[in-house]
């Protein structure tokens, strides 16, 4: 019983197979079975096709995460960098007298370290002060002990998304003060 | 299938073994993606390409470890009978 055998026309893996069938061999397995369609050779073509397909998926897999982790790395560095300067660049807090030290002060936090603190500016403190409880938390965690924004969602039970766009707010709303001023 | 021994053995042998005792086949899927891995060290300042390429390495094997097998399309499903 000879057969025709055609591909399928709109198949989820068409490309995949098709590049499977320009290895000779495989196409020899194909044929083989098309001639004699029994469950032994249906089980080799099969297999010998998940093998390709595998290979090809870890292959772009492997690819994928050998890229995304290095952009990531070199993300994180950048970072690192922004983020450690920016506290080099902060009055530390023996330059505030006390007399300066913002009224602000979380009271169910375990340390009372908060950028409050360390605001020396009139304008600052009073825009640090019109901040929600949460927004100066999450800059306290986020400047002053450089927790990453994960890290803070993890403490507060939301997304890093959450995190980033609420601290994003903070300082957008605090910029938008400055502008007014 | 070639010479080289494919990736589908190299994951599954992988899943199977203790963490202890993986090294070997680790070894052998870092050293089949080394050119990959090499070309993605430029991504980075010279002095940080060892940091990378150790990061990189231990995300391939979390990767490999945790890989979810997905059943692969049955044949049939290319070959039309007429």
């Amino acid at each position: 019983m000879v057969s025709a055998c055609k591909y399928q026309s709109p198949p989820p893996y068409h490309a995949l197979w098709q590049s499977f069938l320009r290895e000779q061999k495989n196409k020899e397995l194909l044929y083989r079975y098309v001639r004699n369609p029994n469950e032994q050779q249906r089980k080799i073509l099969e297999q010998t096709f998940h093998q390709f397909m595998f290979e090809r998926r870890f292959l772009s897999y492997f690819s994928k995460t050998i890229h995304y982790t290095a952009v990531q790395f070199d993300k994180r560095e950048r970072r690192f960098l922004d983020r450690n300067q920016r506290s080099l660049d902060a009055p530390t807090s023996e330059e505030a007298s006390p007399t300066e030290i913002s009224s602000v002060k979380p009271a169910h936090r375990e340390s009372t370290n908060t950028l409050g603190d360390d605001i020396s500016s009139d304008f600052l403190s009073s825009a640090w002060e019109r901040l929600t409880k949460k927004q100066q938390q999450v800059l306290d965690l986020s400047f002053v002990y450089g927790y990453t924004d994960t890290e803070i969602g993890e403490k507060f039970n939301q997304s890093q998304q959450a995190i980033s766009r609420l601290k994003q707010r903070a300082l957008q709303y605090m910029r938008h003060l400055y502008a007014q001023k | 299938m070639q010479q080289e021994p494919a990736f589908t053995t190299l994951v599954q042998e992988m899943q199977n073994l203790e963490h202890q005792e993986q090294e070997e086949t680790l070894e052998t899927i870092l050293k089949r993606l080394e050119p990959k891995i090499q070309q993605a060290l430029y991504q980075t300042t010279p002095d940080r390409r060892d940091d990378l390429e150790q990061e990189i390495r231990i995300k391939l094997m979390e990767v490999t470890r945790n890989y979810q097998w997905k059943e692969g399309p049955a044949i049939d499903q290319f070959v039309r009978w007429e």
